[in-house]
Parts: structure tokens; sequence; C-alpha cells
């Protein structure tokens, strides 16, 4: 960076991060510990209302088969007014950022809001909110497979956030067509509402899908499963 | 602020409670975990890949703060031939002596407050940085030589088996070795501060969420490949020659690690205070016989919260202090309210009694 940043404390310049040093002999007990864990049982974990100062917020925890936990906290402001010329239906915007960890690039967080963003353009009922902008905040706290090197990471992560979205926007109060929900399959996410007869979204980091129905229909268990459980939540 | 939130904050207060029904000096409930967010943590999930040496949650009320430290190391820049110039040694230690700051370090904080906008940093956020910044500097906490890195070296055998020496866990015939490479190292530590729903002044929960991340810092063992330790590259530029070294790659052992010493004896915790005049005309008259309702009352305090509170109270303590009234930093601002001494010797009991309460549950 040319330009000085005078803001933010940022430490000596010449300051290395820290790098740590992958020995083979490290990473075999670290196999060993994920297959002692393996459990096989996801889970969830979901609480509204944490951050108080949002119209509406969502905290989920998500425990995969391996043990692996991706924490998200999303938060809702909004409706809130827009400065500027008329808009007849409200500007969704959607905002993601690693609290602890940063391991995606700026150009995976851009690809990850543009892709939720058109995801919930689609299901927030938007003609319901002229003049308005619904900002939502999305925080990934922890993700325990994060892997710098691997792309599957997005994957891992998305269905969490777009369930931690919705539950965001409910407790915000705001109005959406249907709870969305998404499920994954390798490496390939679908979300989908209407009890999967209407798909809202599809990311897919896999270049030789050889059955796209099939691959739906896969995803369309997984999000049925998470579906039902933020209905037990809300209910 | 609204004049109706105003007065029903002075009726409130003259019924002796808060808006938000704590005691004039009761605190709000603090809890204080690592959140498993750093890599040594004790059911850490992702040690192999996670970059972050301490971290800790502080849930006040509703707002809580995250903090992780992450780390850097930089190359300190001695005297070319510091070994033998007895007399330059001499001199740093001299004037090293009188600049007691000198030897104290600090950590590079960056506060981020969640507010629902995107944006540069704001005042608030720069200002709590710094202060952070400065308070830790002068508080001597943390001194320079516990960021020194002791490097090692690590070897590689004919059969492609590594091994790594440290200087301090050696023999003493292979300690020649590490000694070969004059040249030191420190770390760098990065606070990243997240505060979600703030509804008060933050700098006190920052400093406190600041100091037990600082506790649960681990520092890596670092060292260098063997191969690189002593490399010279001899190279003639317009006729002169000379030798470049090479930068070093230092890379930090994935297991070993060494816990962060920090000045036990010098670590406080913060807290912080407001003075408000009741008016008198809201003073609700407790009894009927009540003569000296026109003398405005004014009231401590303790740990303030909602936004009515932050923007009515103009009189603020700031307080660091550990449990035996040890202050590492105290701010006052008068404002509005009489500040007397009798208030501030209030503060001081007061803030010792919530460091003690802070320092067990940390």
């Amino acid at each position: 960076m040319s330009v000085q940043d005078r803001r933010r404390i940022l430490g000596p310049a010449e300051a290395k991060p820290l790098r740590f040093a992958v020995d083979s002999e490290t990473s075999i007990p670290e196999e060993g510990r994920t297959d002692d864990k393996k459990t096989g049982k996801e889970s969830v974990f979901i609480s509204t209302d944490l951050v108080t100062n949002a119209n509406g917020s969502s905290y989920l925890e998500y425990m995969d088969g391996n043990s692996d936990q991706v924490l998200v906290m999303s938060s809702v402001f909004g409706p809130r007014p827009l400065r500027g010329s008329f808009q007849s239906k409200a500007s969704v915007s959607i905002q993601f950022k690693e609290v602890t960890l940063e391991h995606f690039n700026t150009g995976e967080i851009k690809e990850i809001c543009t892709f939720l963003t058109n995801v919930f353009n689609a299901v927030i009922n938007i003609e319901k909110y002229p003049k308005s902008g619904i900002d939502i905040f999305i925080d990934l706290i922890q993700h325990s497979n994060s892997n710098p090197a691997e792309e599957e990471n997005i994957i891992k992560i998305l269905p969490t956030c777009i369930n931690s979205i919705t539950m965001a926007l409910v407790d915000a109060g705001i109005e959406i067509i249907d709870l969305v929900s998404a499920g994954s399959v390798d490496n390939s996410v679908v979300a989908f509402i209407r009890n999967g007869h209407e798909i809202v979204g599809i990311w897919s980091d896999d270049d030789k899908v050889s059955d796209i129905s099939r691959l739906i229909e896969d995803c369309r268990v997984k999000y049925l499963q998470n579906k039902q459980t933020l209905v037990q939540y809300l209910r | 602020m609204n004049t109706n939130t105003a007065l029903q904050q002075d009726r409130h207060l003259s019924l002796e409670t808060r808006p938000c029904s704590r005691g004039f000096e009761e605190f709000r409930d603090v809890l204080i975990n690592d959140g498993n967010i750093s890599r040594y943590s004790a059911k850490c999930q992702n040690a192999n890949t996670n970059n972050v040496i301490g971290s800790s949650i502080v849930r006040s009320g509703k707002t809580f703060v995250i903090t992780s430290i992450t780390g850097g190391i930089v190359e300190e820049t001695l005297s070319a031939n510091n070994e033998d110039d007895v007399g330059e040694e001499e001199l740093i230690t001299l004037s090293e002596g009188s600049n007691r700051l000198a030897k104290n370090a600090s950590v590079h904080p960056v506060v981020e407050i969640q507010r629902g906008r995107v944006g540069g940093p704001t005042d608030e956020e720069m200002i709590t940085s710094e202060r952070l910044h400065k308070t830790l500097l002068h508080s001597g906490i943390l001194k320079k030589t516990a960021l020194r890195v002791l490097c090692g070296v690590r070897r590689t055998d004919e059969n492609g088996k590594t091994t790594k020496i440290y200087s301090d866990e050696i023999l003493e015939e292979e300690r020649k070795i590490s000694e070969s490479n004059n040249r030191r190292w420190s770390y760098v530590l990065y606070a990243k501060i997240q505060v979600f729903s703030r509804n008060g002044p933050i700098f006190d929960l920052c400093w406190n969420s600041l100091i037990s991340a600082l506790k649960s810092v681990q520092l890596p063992r670092a060292f260098l490949d063997e191969r690189a330790a002593d490399l010279k590259i001899a190279v003639r530029t317009r006729g002169r020659s000379m030798t470049i070294r090479e930068t070093y790659d230092i890379l930090c052992d994935p297991e070993k690690s060494l816990p962060l010493q920090l000045n036990q004896h010098e670590l406080g915790y913060g807290s912080n205070y407001g003075i408000i005049d009741i008016d008198p005309l809201a003073q609700l008259a407790k009894e009927e016989n009540e003569m000296d309702v026109d003398k405005p009352t004014s009231v401590l305090l303790a740990d303030i919260e909602t936004e009515a509170e932050e923007s009515s109270i103009y009189s603020k303590l700031s307080l660091i202090t550990n449990k035996d009234g040890q202050f590492k930093s105290a701010t006052i601002i008068g404002g509005g309210s009489k500040i007397t001494p009798e208030m501030i010797k209030r503060c001081i009991s007061l803030s010792k009694e919530r460091s003690k309460d802070i320092e067990s549950k940390i």
C-alpha cells in the first residue's frame, strides 16, 4: 500500500505475519484426532436477538459429522430510510466479515456477498418496503475446518450463512416470501424456498457436474432437514 | 437528548434506581472466557490452520467484545558490530535506564464497533484503539524482553528427518550453532477487538478484553532452517564488493509454544463512573415534610449504560486499577456536575472491588 493508513494502529511495516511450519509429523495426529471425534451427527444451535442495537439478529452454531464447527452471527439493520431519489423497492445489501481468522480474500468475500444478495433479493418482499434499505451483516466467528489453501471453504459456510440470515430476518420482522434455507452436496450449494419447489440460488465450484437434477435432489433432502430445524426453533 | 427521556431518567434517579433497573453503584454482570478461538485453546478444532494466538470474549450485560490476537515477527535493528563495541553498548544501557518507556512494549489494537454501517473507522474506534495502545505501553504490563524471539534452528538430516533445536533447550556444545547468527527478532502482537451491541462507553470493556486475551497468549517457538542460518551472498556492484545476507524466513513451530510473560503485579482492570445532578423539579419528594428539595443532589453512577445515561452524563471517571489500588490509568472529566473528593474516593474503592471481581473471573 502506497498511502499509510493513519486511522488504524497497524504496527511496524516490515513485520511479517507468523507462519507456521507444515510438518508431515504434525499432520498425522491431526488426522487421528478427527477420526476420534467423528460422531456422524450434525447439530445446530440457534439463538436470536443477541445484538441489541440491530433490528434483528441471530447466532448459529453448526457442527457437522466431523465435529467441525461453523459459528455465524447475522444482524439485520433496517428497513431504514434511503437517501437520494425515490426507490419503489427496498435495496438489500449484505456484508460478510470474518471476526477472528482472515482466510478469505476480498474477491471471495465479494462473491459470497453477491450470491447472498441475489438469494435474498428474491426472498425478501422488497415491494413492501419502498424508499428503504435493509442492511445485513454476517460475522463469521469461527470456522474450524477452514484451510487457506482449500476452495471448499465457502461451500462449508454458505448454508449456515443462509440459515442465519433467514433467522435474523425473522427476528427483525421483515417480510419474506418463505423461510429460505440451503443444502450442500460435494462442491455445490442450492438454496430453496416453498418446500423445495423453487430454487433461489445455486453455487457450484464443481466443474464436472454430470447429473444436475441428482445434485438438486440431494441438496433438497438437506434443505428439508435444515428448514425443519429452523421451523422447530421458531415454533 | 429528548426532554422526555431526561425527565424520565431524573424521575428514575430520584427513586434511587436507574433506567436500566440497576442500583446506583451496581455494575453489570461480566462473563469472560477465551471463546475457543485461539489455536492454543483447550478445545481448538483447527490448530493447523488457525493463526490466532490468544483470544477472549467478554460479555457485560448485552454488550460483548471479541478480541483475537495474532502475531508477527520483526527483525530488530542492531548496530553493525554490536559485539565488539563495548562503549556503544554502555551508552545504550545508560540511555535506556533513564527512558523507562523504551523497555515497554504494546500491542497494535484495531477496535471495530458494529453499528450497521460500512466505511472507515469512526472517531470512537480510533480514539479507543489509540488509548488502548498508549495505556498498555505506559502501564509496563508488557515488556520488550517478553516479546523477544528465542530463535531455534531446524536441522534436516540425510534421511529427511527434521529436528528442531532451541538455544535454551540444547546442550552446551550445540549452543554455538544458534549463536552464530547475531541477529535479533521480536514478536509483534496485533489485537482485533470487535464490539457488538454497544450501549455505553466501551474503553474499559475493551481494556478488560484485551488484558484477558493477552493472558491467554502463547507465543509459538520460531526457528530457522539450519542451511539458511548463516547464508551470505557475495555481490559486486560498481566495482565494490559486499555481502548481502539473506533475509531469513522464520517459521513457527506448530506444536511448541511459550506463554507470553506479563508483569502480573502490574495487571489492572477498568471500570467507569458518571456523576449526574438530579433536577430538583423532577424529584419526587420522599416525605411530605422534606425541606431541601430545591437543592440539586448529585449521584454517582457506576458502569454507565444505555444511551440516556451516556448522553446526559458529562462528568465521567474511567479508572484502571488492580485490587490493591495500584492505578494504571485514571481519566477524570469534569463537565456539568461537580466531582467532589468524596466521590473520587468512592470511585476508587468501587474500582478496586470491581477489579477484584473481574480478576477472579479470568
